[in-house]
């Protein structure tokens, strides 16, 4: 296998191979970097195209978009609090703040360099590791699912802001939202009224655009001019100079690639979830925990580092076993499939070349992040932020209707948007978290497809939850995250009234 | 706030209805969401009251100028009903030039410039690239 | 930094532009709308045949495809019903599901909002168990299930679908029940059943060709043994008449114009049986065995009524 990798290596460097995987990288930073158009449309845009095309240029373009819009998604949430890919939330936490305080220039560099950090480490994972990691795959059936999606909905704890109860209310909201469509099992319609298109549940862009773009666009256009912030926004140096300064996130940067890598092959979840967990996995290590969401830089290589590792180990189960870690490596095998590629055992066999050679794009294209999305990228957007409030303001809106028009091509998706957005802008007023909705909507359906899942196989017993070793270590991991936090609390209370 | 825990309890209890019209296991979740949502908004109240109860702070306005919020949410309302009936480039053409106006961008160049380039640069990737279709207007 | 997007899909526009025609029909563009999004397995169909519909259409034929995905394939299927009958709006047609949804489901066409063009694809049932089961046969398979009803779980893509409606007919053709366990499709079933979590699984042939060895694939649900499996025995040969699958094919709105029509049948039914297109459907796992026109809509029919059968003794929901 090792040697088929080898072989597979001198097309990859064909210049065609190579110019597609440039162009992916550059046009998904692009898509990644505008609210509401996210890698997922980006690729399914470019699949019909690709009938045409050579499978290496066609998939070395998809490698190339997908990680470079996991990277361009952190350029808005950095400058303007919009995360431009579902998985660029966390990436909004610290790096905001650190734009706020005229440190976005050195929020960017940490997460263009962390995204390559994390992308080349699910490249490797994916070239070396893919036979041995789809059979972990193999391991999770539903109910160990259930438990994995109980596990996140857990972090939302982390992420409840000053009052909890606000931030449960955002959370069961946000569960409340996944519920809509037809039922996973039964198929039953649920809060549709009679809407067709409310039948496949609601889209999470439509959701994320809604809440996270309406505010801070409001907001650009509720204040009057102001023309000095947007001057010092981005102090840009070399990132030769600045990357001495983040060599000692180097645990981090491991733990969270470890961590998107592991949550890349588990089906469903997709690079949201890793981002989210690697940012609170990393406070949880951090001597100064209290500092996070005030602008630390730790926060912004955290989510990055997760959201870009995930990318090829989503393809590990994909092309092993056909089911996608992620909407993304979906898309992509429709891509594979119109090749003739098909998923399964056999790809590896019968089309070694390919494969392979899709595995070397992405770890190219992991690599061209940081020559690409560094100076590049970043300086095109500083002078976006120049431009006047109202005319960046009515921009965005602009771009908020084609991101998400664009995702089925109609209209009732927009309204739906607004209404979303609506909702959100008065959360935000009212200091209601935005994160947990988000977090709920992509766990509560996946939870309960799952439980449900579990419980006809159980023939509706309960037990069957617990019923084998790895069900009960993540029930153990779980209580362990709930409760550890809270009993540490609690000692270092006892400690400080003891002195 | 009370208004807002007002209208989440009011909103989960009108939800409630189709919720537990719902067969057996399919409406055992989104049933416990809206409970928990009521539960949760009473809460909110009562620790509302009791923090108004205990410290007289002065009431800050959650706003800094409520016209320019309502005219901001308006524009995106009329934006997005426009692209409906006008059709999006027509919309488009008009809308980022006019809004910049009116919410406080005064140079006749930049106007221009912007609309210019955005309507372009919108048709450009968007339409020829990408052969992707936005709204005609339905009224022509 | 738009330019380098710009570029990149210019190139590969290009290679799609295609002229205008000008005599007769057609003298526009058709557009084929498909209820899937792109790359999914009806897409990849209908983007395959299209071109053979064009060239055997004549007159600079194009077909522009347009994706409407939502509702498993509802939205879009609603929308060839009611557009004109023109001849410049086809849609793709799933069977059994868009005929289940009329049942199970407020749908606002019905089998006679449609002219049937030509089915296409006919990827039949397969029944496959988990290799820890260790049952190797339809025989074996009964016998477990007679002995505990209901205790064998089967996996599927969904409910109201071909598998769903095809284990259905297995059930009450051998007298046996079985757990129906409905996932997210039919990779998560697959998975599912690779990893042992449920017992058996009922797939279609395409869908475990590049997994013969990982499962037990212990019968395929067609008369003749299927190309992508030659090694796997029919049902037929093992003693049941058990015959189903998923087809996919074109239909367009009812009240076709009669010399449209026939345009249609006949370039469909060329297109059919075109060698290159034969093998581009089996590189993409399309098992083909096409019926044009009139059997296609006797095909419609009969799986009309199965469907009804089934709903009418055993609502799914």
């Amino acid at each position: 296998m090792y040697m088929d990798l080898i072989s597979a290596l001198p097309s990859v460097l064909s210049f065609d191979n190579f110019f597609a995987i440039v162009i992916g990288v550059l046009s998904g930073i692009a898509v990644g970097a505008m609210p509401g158009l996210s890698a997922t449309m980006a690729i399914s845009v470019l699949v019909p195209f690709t009938f045409g095309l050579d499978p290496l240029v066609a998939l070395g373009l998809m490698a190339g978009i997908y990680n470079g819009a996991m990277y361009g998604g952190a350029i808005p949430a950095v400058l303007l609090r919009i995360p431009g890919t579902p998985a660029a939330v966390a990436t909004s936490f610290d790096g905001y703040p650190m734009a706020q305080s005229g440190r976005g220039g050195f929020a960017l560099q940490v997460a263009v360099v962390s995204s390559a950090i994390g992308g080349i480490a699910s490249a490797l994972a994916l070239m070396l590791l893919a036979p041995p990691l789809a059979k972990v795959t193999l391991l999770f059936g539903p109910a160990e699912v259930f438990w994995i999606a109980v596990f996140g909905l857990c972090s939302i704890i982390f992420l409840l802001g000053e009052s909890p109860i606000k931030g449960l209310i955002s959370a069961c909201f946000g569960i409340f939202v996944s519920m809509v469509g037809a039922d996973p099992i039964t198929s039953e319609d649920r809060f549709t009224f009679g809407q067709l298109e409310l039948l496949d549940g609601i889209n999470m862009v439509i959701l994320l655009v809604g809440l996270y773009a309406m505010p801070p666009v409001i907001d650009l256009l509720e204040q009057p001019l102001d023309t000095k912030e947007a001057g010092k926004a981005l102090k840009t140096e070399s990132l030769l100079r600045s990357f001495p300064r983040m060599f000692h996130f180097w645990k981090t940067w491991l733990r969270s690639s470890l961590i998107g890598i592991w949550i890349g092959i588990l089906p469903g979840a997709g690079g949201s979830m890793a981002a989210f967990m690697s940012y609170n996995e990393a406070r949880r290590a951090s001597s100064n925990p209290d500092e996070w969401g005030k602008g630390e830089p730790e926060g912004v290589a955290a989510s990055e580092t997760a959201n870009n590792a995930d990318t090829a180990s989503a393809l590990i189960p994909a092309l092993t076993l056909g089911i996608p870690g992620t909407a993304v490596a979906a898309v992509m095998l429709g891509g594979l499939l119109v090749h003739g590629l098909q998923p399964g055992p056999m790809l590896f066999r019968d089309n070694p070349d390919i494969v392979f050679g899709f595995m070397w794009q992405f770890l190219f294209g992991a690599i061209l992040l940081i020559f690409l999305g560094g100076s590049l990228a970043t300086n095109s957007f500083a002078h976006l932020l120049k431009l006047p409030r109202p005319v960046l303001g009515a921009i965005i809106i602009v771009l908020m209707f084609i991101g998400v028009y664009s995702i089925n091509g109609r209209m009732f998706d927009v309204y739906l948007m607004l209404g979303f957005g609506l909702i959100g802008y008065v959360m935000d007023k009212f200091k209601f978290p935005l994160p947990p909705v988000v977090l709920g909507l992509i766990l509560g359906g996946f939870a309960e497809e799952n439980l449900r899942l579990t419980l006809l196989i159980g023939q509706g017993q309960w037990s069957s939850l617990f019923a084998n070793t790895t069900s009960l270590v993540l029930v153990a991991m779980t209580i362990a995250v709930v409760v550890g936090p809270m009993i540490k609390r609690r000692v270092v209370k006892a400690r400080k009234s003891e002195s | 706030m009370i208004v807002i825990a007002f209208c989440i309890f009011i909103a989960s209890a009108a939800f409630l209805i189709p919720a537990l019209k719902l067969n057996g296991n399919a409406s055992l979740l989104p049933v416990a969401m809206l409970v928990a949502l009521m539960g949760l908004s009473v809460i909110l109240v009562v620790i509302d009251v009791k923090k108004a109860l205990n410290n007289n702070e002065p009431h800050k306005p959650a706003l800094q100028s409520p016209s320019r919020v309502v005219g901001a949410l308006l524009s995106v309302f009329l934006f997005v009903t426009c692209v409906d009936f006008f059709g999006f480039y027509l919309t488009t053409a008009i809308f980022v030039p006019v809004t910049a106006y009116l919410f406080g961008c005064r140079s006749l160049k930049v106007l221009l410039a912007s609309d210019v380039i955005v309507v372009a640069g919108i048709y450009l990737i968007f339409s020829v690239a990408m052969s992707k279709d936005f709204p005609m207007g339905s009224i022509w | 930094m738009f330019n380098y997007k710009k570029k990149a899909a210019l190139m590969s526009a290009l290679l799609f532009a295609s002229g205008a025609a000008l005599a007769d029909y057609p003298e526009k563009p058709i557009t084929l709308i498909v209820g899937f999004s792109a790359g999914g397995g009806t897409d990849v169909m209908a983007r395959n045949v299209a071109p053979f519909v064009e060239k055997y259409l004549g007159n600079d034929a194009s077909i522009v495809v347009k994706n409407m995905p939502g509702a498993s394939g509802q939205i879009g299927i609603t929308e060839v019903a009611h557009s004109d009958p023109d001849g410049y709006t086809l849609g793709t047609y799933n069977l059994p599901g868009m005929m289940a949804r009329t049942l199970d489901r407020e749908a606002k066409y019905s089998a006679d909002s449609f002219t049937f063009l030509a089915n296409i694809v006919s990827d039949p049932n397969v029944i496959v168990t988990s290799k820890k089961t260790g049952i190797t046969s339809v025989k074996e398979l009964i016998d477990a299930a007679q002995k505990a009803p209901g205790s064998i779980t089967v996996g599927m893509s969904s409910l109201g679908g071909d598998d769903h409606l095809g284990l259905t007919k297995f059930q009450s053709l051998t007298d046996t029940k079985f757990t129906i366990i409905p996932f997210k499709g039919s990779s998560a079933a697959r998975t599912a059943i690779l990893g042992g979590h449920v017992a058996a699984g009922v797939l279609n042939v395409s869908e475990v060709a590049a997994f013969k060895d990982e499962l037990n694939v212990i019968g395929v649900a067609k008369a003749t043994r299927s190309e992508f499996a030659p090694n796997v025995k029919t049902f037929k040969e093992q003693g049941v008449e058990f015959y189903n699958g998923a087809l996919r094919g074109f239909v367009a709105p009812a009240g076709l114009p009669a010399d449209v029509e026939l345009k249609l049948l006949e370039a469909f039914s060329k297109a059919a049986s075109d060698p290159e297109m034969l093998a581009k459907m089996k590189a993409t796992a399309n098992p083909v065995e096409a019926s044009i026109g009139l059997d296609f809509k006797n095909l419609n029919n009969e799986l009309y009524d199965l469907a009804k059968q089934a709903w009418e003794t055993t609502p799914w929901k």
